[in-house]
């Protein structure tokens, strides 16, 4: 496939888990919705001003209020086990969370990715593959007891290798085949990251992390440079967008407003 | 992880969408690439054979040939109206024997085969629409080593030509390919065989290699 086709395809799909989270966070909302207002709507007004509306505080309603109770978080990037179904790439993904009754977080996510690109250089077969792992503070912000605005800064390494064996065909003298393994390179940056979660199940949270990496360092090669660093993505610039689709299991613990859902 | 039947419609449609939406243009945007493979851009240099023994040989004829025809017009000049056949006959002779002339000078020539020293090959070179003869040859260059010989058959004699230049790996764009520059002649069965480059570093493709016998 020509580049410009994957590059079209690629906005699509994009677009598609983009709008995937987004559609799926108000639908959690709704849900929200249906706990409250239904309840009150369909009785008659007489009646509503001698309920007792207190026993209404059982339901777990979005009062405004931030959660006040420390938690742990652990969870995977799911968009990136798409990777396993197509063969230029796989990646993987998951992450560790400590976020107290403040709702600042720590944060340590760690991967792996590999990437064989058919578009490189056309007689080429070639591969880069490595771990990466990031740390960092993010910012919870609890729009509602649902649902988490999120914002953060984070540091990355990553530590990763590449090689290739390419070959020119003769029409009179043996074929000519030479290739390289470059081992032990090292990438560092820096993320701001921006993320949407929602509870849909409980304590199970579906959320995107929309990312923006700026590069710090990276060991890189002339004239074969470097395709791909893990966790980083191409090398052709120094600020890579990126977006995570994850699901996380979050767990209360210690005692504070909102800890038992 | 995710049970559908805990889902209402819309979070049902939704994930379908999704899944509907982004599965298949994933799959599609992953294509393997059409044109990729071992590249076939081999580093060659240009070679031009020039027959000069039959050069000479023509052009001999050709003198005895036009001396025939003036003396034949000379004849006709005195009323000899018998020789007007013959002239023609004379013309129509030179004509073939110039249009061979051009020929060998433009390097006009048909190769039988070439051949590696060791057996490598052989490869042919023939107009690809007539069959015919060819000026200019290439000669594809060894890009694993820095010299290579070829075995030039033309019209059954076989002759040697060698060559050294120097190799660069050149990573370009897209394409990998082995650079050949500073080509020089340095062995040869020929009567002559001269280097002929119009850039500096005598880049393999763009040389021509003239060969004399």
């Amino acid at each position: 496939m020509r580049p410009q086709s994957r590059y079209i395809f690629s906005l699509v799909f994009f677009v598609g888990v983009l709008t995937f989270p987004l559609v799926y966070g108000q639908e959690v909302d709704q849900d929200q919705q249906e706990v409250t207002d239904p309840m009150i709507e369909d009785l008659p007004d007489s009646l509503v001003s001698e309920l007792d509306l207190g026993a209404l505080d059982s339901v777990d309603v979005d009062d405004g209020a931030p959660r006040s109770y420390n938690r742990l978080e652990i969870g995977f990037d799911y968009l990136k086990l798409l990777t396993f179904l197509f063969p230029e790439e796989t990646k993987m993904e998951a992450g560790l969370g400590f976020i107290s009754k403040f709702n600042i977080g720590i944060n340590v996510e760690a991967g792996y990715g590999e990437k064989t690109p058919d578009d490189f250089y056309k007689n080429a077969d070639y591969k880069a593959y490595g771990y990466y792992a990031r740390a960092g503070l993010s910012y919870y912000y609890p729009f509602n007891p649902t649902t988490n605005f999120i914002i953060g800064v984070k540091y990355a390494m990553s530590q990763y290798q590449d090689e290739a064996t390419f070959s020119i065909l003769s029409s009179l003298w043996d074929d000519f085949e030479d290739g390289f393994k470059r081992e032990d390179l090292e990438a560092s940056w820096v993320e701001l990251i921006l993320a949407s979660e929602a509870a849909k199940w409980g304590n199970l949270y579906f959320g995107f992390t929309f990312r923006l990496r700026f590069l710090i360092q990276a060991d890189n090669f002339e004239p074969f440079e470097v395709y791909f660093i893990p966790g980083y993505g191409r090398t052709f610039d120094n600020f890579v967008p990126a977006l995570n689709l994850y699901v996380k299991y979050v767990i209360p613990f210690g005692h504070g407003k909102g800890a038992e859902r | 992880m995710l049970n559908l039947y805990d889902m209402d419609l819309k979070g049902f449609l939704n994930w379908s969408l999704f899944v509907l939406l982004t599965v298949p243009l994933g799959i599609l945007s992953c294509q393997d690439c059409r044109d990729c493979g071992p590249s076939t851009a081999e580093p060659f240099v240009n070679f031009q054979f020039f027959n000069i023994d039959s050069l000479l040989k023509v052009e001999d004829t050709l003198v005895v040939l036009e001396d025939s025809l003036e003396k034949v017009m000379a004849g006709i000049d005195t009323g000899n109206t018998d020789l007007n056949t013959i002239r023609m006959e004379l013309e129509n002779t030179i004509d073939v024997y110039e249009q061979v002339k051009n020929d060998i000078e433009n390097g006009k020539i048909k190769i039988d085969e070439v051949i590696g020293p060791n057996g490598e090959g052989p490869i042919y070179f023939t107009d690809s629409l007539t069959n015919d003869s060819l000026t200019t040859f290439r000669f594809p260059l060894d890009m694993n080593y820095d010299t290579c010989s070829f075995i030039v058959n033309i019209n059954g004699n076989e002759d040697l030509v060698g060559v050294q230049y120097l190799r660069e790996i050149d990573y370009g764009s897209y394409q990998i390919v082995v650079r050949i520059y500073e080509t020089e002649v340095i062995e040869y069965t020929y009567d002559s065989a001269i280097v002929d480059c119009n850039k500096t570093d005598c880049i393999s493709n763009e040389t021509t290699i003239k060969v004399y016998f």
